[in-house]
């Protein structure tokens, strides 16, 4: 190796070593915190490990398997756990490299999309832009290929949500090339779309031991406020407890520092929050442009106020970021909190999909239901369980509320139509229900998920004690016994303006049977002017092998002016397609024809390539082979040989997947 | 020559299969055990320290793609010096090709990836790497020419005849060419009029290793062995293949198995033989 080449590997080792120190020195005193490997992502999602360990061995996990996801809560210590094992590796004479993805913004984005089809462009777009090694790919390639290269990618859930796919994936390829390449990523409790979770290591932080805490509360002569002790077992909370800004929670203790700290007036804070909202909506960013508080009808004043007060930082040419983004995330859902229109039907899509980054992160979701009043909690959890059933699994586990803080008849509704969802005919529906139904541990939540089949839960949801006529309304209708004859006002229902009622006897109706007139009212009602109606009308129209179905969600599909209709009609005809081993392909031969829509229309061929993966046991004999004559189009008119390839993946994939659970029905 | 060291270990060779009785043939020819950990690799010979002679792997699924993965999780956990594809393959009348031989590819092609535009296709290329020039002229020629590969096929010939090593192009896509009225095959097999033979992993296996030999300090090669259990363009193809699937298989293996042996015998150096 150069002289040359040795000198810059020697500074990128330095500046690694001192971004490391940098960000730990302002968590003095340090706080010692344990690791623990998952035996998978469900495993993790349900708060379950199978061994504890130090950082020494995240690194032996992450150099053992190539791909560590670190995944935790908020305020678990994951930024911390990822820069100490950073200065750990270095010390072990490795070459650790830190990437931080907290200033990821929309041009960040805009340069994501012109690279991510090469895993070491887009590696080295990561390393260009959010480390600063000033190392590139080539100049880690060139190390000796007994040197382990780890990547410590901080923060993943800063980015859009299929960004943080693609990145996953470029990880992926780059570890099964690159010799001695290895990742330790850090990210939201969220379940991602990996390639091959077998490939994947799953690591959650550990909360902090009491006794560790005692001593670290000891040692700075402190007394955290009273109703806080919960709080303490989290690195964040401890840290903000050692330096005397801890209130009771988490809420609290943000409000304070944003709002004191910051030095804003009451009408300060509202502008700022109006402000930090538009920045989730208008820059889709943390790092967002100045001017947006001017927009905001504030000034620039308050952002130089938040900046003194050290709440809000420069990120370069005319932009800022929060110190925190819980900061950000804060003011954003105050905002939403204050303003319910937002989060009426025609706003909820749109609003919520800003305030999570598209489903990233579900923190400022539990904000906002913590700021909401008690009599505005139903319906915030119910639009939000209408935009996404994970999200509201998650906000009703993480909002810092009491279980009777939520209506108990909308929490059992949310619960039972998430424990329903469990028993869907689309495997990734399932998984995802899955998923939210075990973040919540209440009485309720476990007996509905220790309910092996339908007809189990609604024997439960039944023996319930009603606590509302609304919620009495719900379970008359959910617990209609599947096959019987559906009642005559229940296809009425589906016009409902109430969304949990109107989506219930949706999906009731897909598994009660429909006499002539009601598949005819059914067709009609596909054509209602009503956007929602026609999307549940075509829900609904997927659980019964019919021609004529299948000929109006055809119809749908080529010619309904609203995007959900069109997704709807997409799923229902793959559900049909899968109840019969004839109709899969003719439903194929349809599709076929109209793989010029589907491509022009990313979300249907998003949605088509999760739908045709069945739970188990329900795949007719002939699913893959006839899936892929359709993936297969699709592979033939692909404009690169990336998508080409993908496709290919996916048919062999699915070909596994249906083979590996056996799911073939008899 | 020192081996690089994957994740979980080294290995000389890596002898990879596709479909069961592929996977089989090998089997019966030598004795094989699990890898430890939680991979699905088979090992022969443990040379100690984590470093094997021979690996034995089944991709996922048929196809170019699971192929292309299968070589990736091989070269990320034992970085194998070599890897062999061992397997059936439909010959295409050409250059004498009968049931039974044994193929070995010095092209492979992909014939699947196709631009269609005003009406017409066109195959656009992709860029994987080629068979080892080294493994063909050398260690498979040895074989061949030394003939007794024939005598450790363990399968029953389906009629009279001894098999034949035949050297040429290969053709390989996502989809089973085996219609000779098709017309979509016609067309293929005009456009590659070299091809000898036609399977659904080959492109893969070369894509694979292409990609793992992106990288400065490896230089992973490989081989693709193919037993004949049809003729693409022939009538009756199915009920052919049926009959002739595991002596194609059982032709390859043996070959494979003494291509192994060769480069065994050639570069491994076995505990206590270096005082001999």
């Amino acid at each position: 190796m150069s002289d040359q080449y040795l000198r810059r590997q020697a500074r990128a080792a330095d500046a690694v070593e001192l971004a490391a120190q940098t960000l730990l020195r302002t968590l003095d005193p340090p706080i010692e915190v344990k690791v623990a490997l998952c035996k998978s992502y469900s495993q993790l999602l349900r708060g379950e490990y199978s061994v504890e360990g130090t950082l020494d061995d995240l690194i032996d996990w992450a150099v053992g398997r190539g791909r560590v996801i670190v995944s935790g809560r908020g305020a678990s210590g994951k930024t911390a756990i990822l820069h100490r094992a950073a200065l750990k590796a270095r010390e072990k004479r490795f070459a650790p490299y830190l990437i931080a993805l907290s200033r990821w913004d929309q041009s960040a984005t805009d340069d994501w999309k012109q690279v991510r089809s090469t895993s070491r462009d887009a590696l080295g777009v990561l390393l260009r832009r959010f480390s600063s090694s000033g190392h590139d790919v080539s100049d880690v390639e060139f190390l000796p290929p007994d040197v382990q290269k780890i990547f410590f990618i901080d923060g993943l859930n800063e980015t859009p949500g299929s960004v943080a796919d693609e990145i996953l994936e470029s990880c992926d390829e780059i570890a099964a090339v690159m010799i001695g390449a290895s990742f330790v990523i850090s990210d939201r409790l969220v379940r991602r779309n990996l390639r091959d979770e077998s490939k994947w290591r799953f690591v959650m932080p550990m909360p902090v031991q009491k006794l560790e805490a005692e001593k670290l509360l000891s040692h700075a002569n402190v007394h955290p406020p009273h109703g806080s002790e919960g709080l303490l077992d989290s690195p964040f909370f401890l840290d903000r407890a050692i330096k005397g800004e801890l209130r009771a929670s988490p809420l609290g203790t943000i409000k304070e520092m944003v709002e004191s700290r910051g030095k804003l007036t009451p009408e300060a804070v509202a502008q700022a929050s109006h402000a930090a909202y538009l920045a989730y909506k208008l820059d889709g960013s943390r790092t967002f442009s100045i001017a947006r508080f001017e927009e905001a009808g504030g000034g620039v004043g308050i952002a130089e106020t938040l900046k003194a007060g050290g709440i809000l930082v420069a990120a370069g040419e005319g932009t800022v970021a929060f110190a925190h983004h819980w900061y950000h995330d804060y003011l954003a859902s105050k905002f939403v909190a204050e303003h319910s229109d937002l989060w009426n039907f025609q706003n909820r899509h749109e609003v919520l999909d800003a305030l999570t980054f598209k489903a990233n992160s579900f923190d400022a979701i539990a904000f906002v239901l913590e700021m909401l009043p008690a009599d505005s909690m139903g319906d915030f959890i119910q639009a939000v369980y209408d935009w996404n059933p994970y999200a509201a699994g998650y906000a009703l586990a993480e909002a810092r509320i009491k279980v009777d803080d939520v209506p108990r008849g909308v929490r059992l509704v949310i619960l039972a139509m998430l424990a329903e969802r469990r028993f869907d005919r689309h495997h990734y529906s399932a998984v995802r229900a899955s998923d939210a139904l075990d973040l919540l541990t209440d009485k309720d939540a476990s007996e509905m998920r220790s309910a092996e089949t339908l007809t189990e839960l609604q024997a439960f949801v039944s023996k319930l004690e009603a606590p509302s006529r609304a919620y009495r309304v719900w379970r008359d209708l959910f617990t209609l016994e599947t096959s019987q004859r559906a009642p005559k006002e229940l296809l009425e229902r589906i016009s409902e303006e109430d969304s949990v009622l109107g989506w219930t006897a949706a999906n009731v109706l897909k598994r009660l049977a429909l006499d002539e007139e009601k598949m005819k009212s059914l067709l009609e009602l596909a054509q209602n002017p009503r956007p929602v109606v026609r999307w549940r009308a075509v829900h609904v129209m997927g659980g019964f092998v019919e021609d004529r179905f299948i000929n109006g969600l055809l119809k749908c599909l080529d010619g309904d002016g609203d995007e959900n209709v069109r997704y709807g009609a997409l799923r229902s005809l793959v559900e049909i397609a899968s109840r019969d081993e004839l109709k899969v392909s003719v439903i194929v031969d349809e599709l076929r024809k109209r793989v010029v829509m589907l491509r022009s229309r990313p979300r249907l061929l998003n949605e088509l390539k999760r739908a045709v993966f069945l739970t188990k046991g329900v795949a007719p004999r002939n699913w893959s082979d006839e899936i892929s004559r359709l993936f297969y189009d699709l592979l033939d008119s692909s404009k690169s040989a990336e998508e080409a390839e993908e496709w290919s993946r996916i048919s062999s994939r699915l070909r596994v997947h249906v083979r590996s659970n056996d799911q073939v029905a008899a | 020559m020192s081996s690089l060291r994957g994740r979980d270990g080294s290995a000389l060779v890596a002898v990879i299969t596709i479909v069961p009785e592929e996977f089989e043939a090998i089997r019966k020819l030598e004795r094989f055990n699990q890898c430890p950990g939680d991979c699905a690799f088979l090992y022969r010979k443990e040379l100690g320290g984590g470093r094997y002679d021979v690996l034995l792997a089944q991709s996922a699924d048929r196809s170019n793609t699971p192929c292309a993965e299968l070589v990736s999780d091989l070269s990320e956990r034992y970085r194998p010096e070599y890897i062999i594809l061992s397997g059936i393959a439909g010959g295409i009348e050409r250059d004498d090709v009968g049931l039974g031989d044994v193929i070995i590819a010095d092209h492979v092609e992909g014939y699947e990836i196709q631009k269609f535009e005003g009406g017409k296709s066109m195959t656009r290329r992709v860029a994987i790497d080629h068979p080892s020039k080294y493994l063909r002229e050398t260690i498979a020629r040895r074989v061949w020419t030394a003939g007794s590969w024939v005598d450790r096929i363990k399968s029953e010939r389906p009629v009279q005849g001894t098999p034949k090593v035949v050297v040429g192009n290969l053709i390989a896509g996502d989809k089973i060419l085996g219609d000779g009225e098709n017309e979509y095959q016609r067309k293929i097999l005009e456009e590659f009029d070299k091809a000898i033979a036609v399977d659904m992993e080959s492109h893969g296996l070369g894509r694979g290793v292409f990609s793992a030999r992106s990288t400065r300090y490896y230089n992973l090669n490989y081989l693709v062995i193919r037993g004949v259990s049809d003729l693409v363009n022939a009538a009756n193809n199915n009920e052919v293949r049926k009959k002739w699937r595991e002596y194609a298989a059982a032709s390859a293996a043996a070959f494979t198995m003494e291509v192994v042996d060769e480069l065994v015998s050639q570069c491994v150096v076995f505990p206590g033989e270096e005082s001999k």
